[in-house]
């Protein structure tokens, strides 16, 4: 190995060993397969991640100033607030998921991307679907269900831009050259497949044969709640359970351990949306069961910890100097917490006095993003300088990215915690009026913990800035470098 | 309401169904049976043992002051052997 | 250090590298590391702890389902409803009637009587502090609330001329004793008479079952019942 080399490039490029060169190049190919839609659905969602925060931004400070740009109908709260979910949950996350997967996929299964234009018209599907979306909900044509606004014209576009990767997936899997299976692949594949489930199952009772009454309610929650635990969660612990050994150079720590974590998950996670329905009109077992299912999670969260934090044991000081691991190790403490957080969530003393507050949507961007956007971004670092074979230009702007969104969830997630479940004592309290001028009422015990997430959100946005600068920044450099190489070449031919 | 019939017999019978063929199919690829060369599997042979593959990209732009380590762990001389 | 096919030699024990790496899981460098793992390490995947933090559990999570579960019945939404045989009788809990009252008032009268229970000058009269009220026996108010009055009505005073909601069909005798005992027991208002219960409602009710068709009473026939309801 070459002690002087300076860069990441210098473990990719190939050395004096023959044998070692010859494997270093298919690791390459397989990575080389893939750029083009990555790519593609890197840029598509680092687009929709800003155009979903300023989204963000608006909705939150409407709500301690509910004048700003209130005149413009466009603009509204009621059109903002989805415009964000959606634009961050199909826009940014989804595709930055698929372009993981995707990437992860290859490597598990050891070969290089088959049938890329499948992927790539996937990927065009997908950002005309949510552009359609975001644009029909900004434009007051949102269905006015929760986590499902997207109007149905938009939807089969969505729909079949995911079926085309689905069945890329299982292509892909069937192509596989590596024997083993490796937990991440188990969770990338479940994750292929629940996501068209409970997407077309949610679309179906909601949207197209709108099912009656509250059962509505209880199909709304049993959606978004899988949504983020069975289609993210599992994307996110994949990527965790692959970069973060792989980062370190060492196996995870118990690995019989994750395998009961992935089933644990698979047979319990999608019975818990029903406990965010604590003390509405549904039959007590079914908020019953839903409870002992959300407690039940304790099992694969705590195997996913331990698995997770005892590989990281001894190996702390590396996040020093190690971008993704810092990322990824913020992601996985970030699940353990919200996780076990969720867990409180459910049972029912707590959630009589949490839930309809703004301690529900902390917790959900204490999963969203803490948890899955941070490892998204870290999986994005690591990935972006093997595939382009260009290193990240600045670490500056990596040290602001990380910083500025940590700090920024961070002071999102606990005080807008301790604000909703104050919300929630107060609103319990017969004698605390909802709105008054002059005694202490609900809106304003929640007015500070408003403020202060505007104010967390601008530090995010500044965080995301610095990254889309630093991913405008590194696909500039491939091209220059292609573009010197091919002149170097086409010189060295004449 | 025959689309909700549909759906009932998808939740009850066939995601279960799926699911435990899954299993089953796991069992015999022996997938619960040979989990530390399941856990080795992501690595490549000659990938360095505890040594970090990710660093900051530096060094190299020359803006850092000279840092008291080498900066990049991949470069990291390794110890005399014992 | 040329060449990393040399690192076989090194043993994990010693390289400080690997600190925190679980004993026994070999050197990844081997040459092959799927040959040389023996299978054996991972035949006792599951640890005591797991087992007994896995019972736990499952005990907890069957005690909580029986416990909570309703008997499974569909249309018992009061997770305290214990066990099958609850579920089975269909038992409804006792409401506070306090509550109800409330509830009830908040959701009916308050709309023309007003929250604070003074109704508006010229349109809807006073419950607070009513003589219609406040009235010993509650059997005109009972009828009141059952069939609606109208027509001139002096209330605390003033003279109201206008036509009330019957609410007969409406609410259950339970509700209506709630809401009557809620008004002539609300403190704040100054009333302070004596509570009802659903049984005089609906001995009420059912004496008065002809008389509904007619429509809402008037203050005459109202007057010329007596404060207390007579025994049947
Ligand atoms: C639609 C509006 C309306 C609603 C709702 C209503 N009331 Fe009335 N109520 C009236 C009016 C109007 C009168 C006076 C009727 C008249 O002029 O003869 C009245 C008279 C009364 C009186 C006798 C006069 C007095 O002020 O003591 C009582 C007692 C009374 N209502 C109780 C109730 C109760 C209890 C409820 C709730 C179950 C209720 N009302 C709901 C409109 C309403």
């Amino acid at each position: 190995m070459n002690a002087a080399s300076p860069s990441i490039l210098a473990a990719l490029s190939p050395s004096d060993n023959e044998e070692l060169a010859q494997r270093r190049a298919v690791l390459a190919e397989i990575d080389a397969s893939c750029r083009g839609p990555l790519l593609f659905l890197f840029s598509g969602s680092i687009i929709w991640l800003l155009v979903g925060t300023v989204f963000a931004l608006l909705a939150s400070l409407k709500l301690h100033n509910p004048e700003y740009l209130a005149n413009y109908s466009w603009l509204t709260f009621g059109r903002v607030r989805p415009a964000h979910l959606n634009a961050v949950i199909y826009g940014f996350a989804s595709e930055a998921a698929i372009g993981v997967t995707l990437w992860l996929m290859c490597r598990l299964c050891r070969t290089p991307l088959l049938f890329g234009w499948i992927i790539n018209a996937a990927g065009v599907f997908w950002n005309l679907g949510v552009t359609i979306g975001v644009v029909a909900i900004l434009a007051g044509d949102s269905t006015g269900i929760e986590w499902l606004e997207i109007p149905p014209y938009a939807t089969p576009i969505l729909f079949v831009s995911y079926a085309l990767i689905a069945v890329w997936g299982v292509i892909t899997f069937r192509f596989r050259r590596e024997k083993h299976l490796y937990v991440s692949q188990w969770y990338l594949l479940a994750a292929l497949f629940w996501f068209p489930w409970i997407y077309s199952a949610a679309q179906i009772l909601l949207v197209l044969d709108p099912v009656r009454g509250t059962v509505q309610a209880a199909v709304n929650w049993w959606f978004a709640h899988n949504v983020l635990g069975l289609w993210f969660t599992p994307i996110g612990l994949a990527s965790i359970y692959y970069f973060i050994p792989k980062v370190l150079g060492k196996p995870v720590y118990n690995y019989s351990l994750s395998v009961l974590g992935f089933w644990s998950l698979a047979l319990f996670y999608n019975w818990n949306g029903m406990h965010h329905l604590v003390g509405g009109p549904m039959p007590a077992w079914l908020i019953t069961v839903s409870i002992v299912a959300s407690v039940m999670m304790t099992i694969p969260v705590i195997t996913v910890g331990i698995n997770h934090h005892l590989t990281m044991w001894g190996s702390f000081r590396e996040l020093k100097t190690s971008p993704v691991l810092r990322f990824m190790v913020f992601g996985g403490m970030s699940y353990t917490l919200t996780s076990l957080h969720g867990i409180a969530l459910a049972l029912r003393s707590v959630s009589e006095v949490t839930h309809f507050t703004h301690s529900t949507i902390a917790h959900s961007h204490q999963g969203m993003y803490a948890f899955f956007t941070m490892v998204m971004f870290g999986a994005i670092y690591y990935i972006m300088p093997r595939v382009l074979q260009v290193d990240w230009p600045s670490a500056r702007l990596i040290r602001v990215h990380f910083w500025a969104v940590a700090i920024g969830i961070l002071l999102y997630v606990f005080p807008l915690i301790v604000g909703g479940t104050l919300e929630g004592m107060a609103m319990t309290n017969p004698d605390v009026p909802f709105v008054d001028a002059v005694k202490p009422s609900v809106v304003s015990l929640t007015l500070p913990y408003l403020k202060t997430r505007s104010y967390s959100g601008m530090l995010i946005f500044l965080g995301h800035l610095a990254f889309a600068i630093s991913f405008g920044w590194i696909v500039l450099r491939w091209a220059q470098a292609g573009r010197l190489a091919r002149l170097k070449t086409s010189l060295a031919r004449v | 309401m025959s689309v909700l019939w549909i759906l009932f017999v998808c939740s009850l019978v066939v995601l279960p169904g799926i699911a435990l063929l899954a299993f089953r199919w796991a069992m015999r690829q022996g997938e619960f049976r040979h989990l530390e060369k399941t856990a080795l599997s992501i690595f490549d042979d000659d990938e360095p043992v505890g040594q970090t593959t990710d660093c900051f990209p530096g060094g190299q732009r020359g803006k850092k002051p000279a840092p008291t380590r080498p900066p990049n762990p991949i470069s990291r001389p390794r110890l005399p052997e014992a | 250090m040329n060449s990393p096919t040399s690192t076989p030699s090194s043993s994990p024990g010693n390289d400080p590298r690997s600190r925190g790496r679980p004993a026994g899981v070999k050197d990844l460098a081997a040459r092959d590391p799927l040959e040389h793992v023996e299978p054996g390490e991972s035949q006792r995947p599951i640890s005591l702890m797991l087992v007994i933090f896995l019972a736990t559990l499952f005990s907890w999570a069957g005690y909580y389902a029986h416990r909570y579960g309703g008997g499974y019945e569909p249309l018992i939404y009061n997770e305290n409803a214990y066990g099958l045989a609850a579920a089975k009788t269909n038992a409804a809990e006792k409401l506070d009637p306090y509550a109800l009252g409330q509830r009830v008032f908040g959701n009916t009268c308050a709309r023309c009587h007003q929250p604070d229970g003074l109704g508006l000058p010229g349109q809807y009269p006073p419950l607070a502090g009513s003589e219609w009220v406040l009235a010993p026996g509650p059997a005109r108010m009972i009828r009141i609330v059952l069939d609606a009055v109208q027509g001139p009505i002096p209330v605390k005073g003033a003279t109201f001329d206008n036509v009330m909601t019957p609410w007969r069909d409406t609410l259950n005798d339970e509700q209506i004793a709630a809401v009557i005992t809620f008004v002539r027991t609300q403190k704040e208002w100054g009333n302070t008479a004596s509570p009802v219960t659903p049984e005089e409602v609906a001995a009420i009710r059912a004496k008065t079952k002809a008389r509904s068709a007619a429509g809402p009473w008037t203050v005459a026939e109202l007057q010329a019942l007596p404060d207390q309801e007579p025994n049947p």
